[in-house]
């Protein structure tokens, strides 16, 4: 008993790891918020090419000394038009746009950081959750509260956009502003992500928990919720499992988040795959219409 | 001028580095040309980062990389599938959850393992570190891949543009998806240990993309997507020898470049061509509008 007591006391006896759990308990919540957006959605194709394509900002901001948000922002901003002017020419699908331009822009970010920028590349991919400073929990902790205030402040506008674009159009909705705020959210959130989990998992923090909190309710709020309970568990989780086998830190958090998926996809109540096939198995007869539908 | 060809060719890991991209380069411009016209980008992103832990798992036990990455392939694959049939979840949302997942697996792999080996070399791959033996084993499975596609390469092309119409013709649809998504897969192996994870998308994206602007019929499509990749890949790995850059990415910044060119000049519908030609119309049409009126 005292042996599993000491598991989860000994590393809390650390400073790095409470600073650690703290960092992943905030950006859980801002990820959870955020990130329910982006399943909601179907938008994860453009978010993980954001996330890649801040990198020439971050190095541009290295290279130049002014502050890691603004560079990112600033080529999350420029990439993310890129992609939506070349896509409304109609000349090339968004797909084959989001695929040329943030490949492009990663690997302009690949040569600058590898020619000039003397920190390891691998530390700005991927993170260093065990080494986030005072510094950084205050950033996350600052802009990561800022965006949850406004998602709330918005919410109902966000959601009738991200449900039904016409009908918010329709309503005098301003729909464009109101992507181009998730996208300025999303690129956000990869910014206050970047010291923790660096810009190639940060996918993962955004949309698994969200995807996961899907399978259990079809309720907004409580999707809400039980994303960022499942971030948290998944983070601290990861964390501990990262600390006592000596893995990479964010890199088991992810892990463990799309292993947490995975379970649920299998054993959800009501849209798991295990009482989806229980439910064809006692069901000999073809699926019959939705009445609602049949009878208009 | 001469020099800046010629003396690098003199190295052998240049030589090697050039065999290697143009192998590559028809391969992944023939496969790209349907991942582009079926809007595949995302799943060969998944693809590529989820067949990582593979790359890993090769190198620290020395196992042939390219079984081991196939069966990881095969599995992903199914994974994927399996998920993005529950519509609660949705494409995206089953791509990234799972892709991400795994592309994790490989990395705490990395770290467990304590390989010395530097994890952006594997990820940025390692274009001026392939061997001749890498260059005959992408020749051997872009041989075998090309055949497959050319013959059957009709059924492909009415697969991809219209489902229902193929499907009512009697033609094994997901059968073919099936065997699509395996050459895919195949290719997106043999490239990775050269250009690096995410790099791959690039090469099978944009090269088609920009051959797409400058064409619409299949075969010059496919051959200049082909010539529009050899063209980066040569370009990129000199300017990388000689400015001393990482080639995977030196390469995918000059299709991009490449890319931008065509989407801005293309003679048939760029963009400050399109401009330039409705400025020259503008007269004729108001001509014609005259002749109507007087008429």
């Amino acid at each position: 008993m005292s042996q599993i007591v000491d598991w989860f006391s000994v590393p809390f006896e650390q400073e790095f790891m409470r600073r650690a759990l703290l960092e992943i308990a905030l950006l859980a919540i801002v990820s959870g918020v955020v990130g329910t957006f982006v399943v909601l959605k179907g938008i994860a194709f453009i978010v993980d090419a954001l996330s890649h394509a801040i990198l020439p900002g971050i190095a541009l901001a290295y290279l130049f000394g002014f502050s890691l948000l603004t560079g990112a922002l600033v080529a999350g901003v420029v990439v993310a038009l890129a992609i939506s002017g070349v896509a409304h020419t109609g000349q090339v699908s968004e797909d084959s746009a989001i695929g040329i331009f943030f490949t492009g822009a990663f690997s302009l970010g690949v040569i600058l950081i590898s020619k000039t920028v003397s920190r390891s590349l691998s530390d700005i991919l991927f993170g260093q959750i065990f080494g986030v400073s005072e510094g950084d929990l205050w950033t996350t902790f600052l802009i990561g509260g800022g965006m949850v205030v406004a998602v709330l402040a918005l919410r109902k506008e966000l959601l009738l956009s991200a449900f039904d674009s016409q009908q918010a159009r329709a309503m005098g909705l301003p729909v464009d502003g109101l992507n181009l705020l998730l996208y300025v959210l999303v690129a956000l959130t990869v910014v206050i992500s970047l010291p923790a989990v660096g810009n190639i998992l940060v996918l993962s923090l955004l949309i698994t928990p969200a995807a996961t909190a899907r399978l259990l309710t079809d309720r907004f709020y409580r999707v809400m919720g039980l994303a960022i309970g499942c971030a948290l568990l998944t983070g601290a989780g990861g964390l501990y499992l990262s600390y006592h086998a000596g893995w990479a830190g964010g890199a088991s958090i992810v892990m463990l988040s799309t292993l947490l998926f995975l379970v649920v996809l299998a054993l959800s109540p009501r849209y798991g795959l295990v009482s989806y096939w229980r439910s064809r198995f006692y069901r000999r007869q073809p699926i019959t219409p939705n009445p609602s539908e049949s009878g208009n | 001028m001469l020099d800046f060809f010629v003396k690098p060719l003199q190295a052998p890991f240049v030589q090697q580095a050039l065999a290697e991209i143009a192998v590559l380069s028809v391969i992944v411009g023939v496969i790209g040309v349907y991942v582009v016209l079926r809007g595949l980008s995302f799943l060969s992103l998944a693809l590529s980062h989820a067949i990582f832990p593979a790359v890993v798992v090769a190198y620290i036990t020395g196992l042939n990389y390219l079984v081991v990455s196939l069966a990881a392939g095969v599995v992903v694959s199914v994974l994927i599938g399996l998920v993005s049939r529950n519509r609660r979840v949705g494409n995206e949302a089953a791509i990234g959850s799972v892709y991400t997942g795994v592309f994790a697996l490989g990395i705490v792999l990395i770290s467990a393992a304590k390989s010395n080996r530097r994890l952006s070399e594997i990820l940025f791959g390692r274009l001026f570190g392939v061997g001749w033996d890498d260059v005959l084993t992408s020749i051997g499975v872009g041989v075998v891949v090309l055949l497959i596609m050319a013959a059957i390469r009709k059924e492909f092309l009415l697969n991809s543009f219209d489902r229902n119409f193929s499907r009512a013709l009697g033609l094994p649809s997901i059968g073919l998806d099936l065997l699509f998504f395996a050459l895919m897969a195949v290719t997106v192996i043999v490239s990775l240990p050269a250009v690096g994870n995410i790099q791959i998308i690039a090469l099978l994206v944009t090269p088609p993309a920009t051959a797409r602007l400058l064409t619409e019929r299949l075969k010059v499509l496919t051959l200049l997507s082909v010539v529009v990749a050899l063209l980066g890949g040569v370009a990129g790995v000199y300017l990388a020898y000689h400015l001393n850059l990482v080639p995977g990415a030196t390469v995918v910044v000059v299709l991009t470049l490449l890319f931008l060119l065509a989407l801005f000049f293309s003679p048939r519908n760029g963009l400050l061509t399109r401009r330039l030609q409705r400025r020259k119309r503008v007269k004729p049409s108001k001509q014609s509008t005259n002749q109507l009126v007087s008429k």
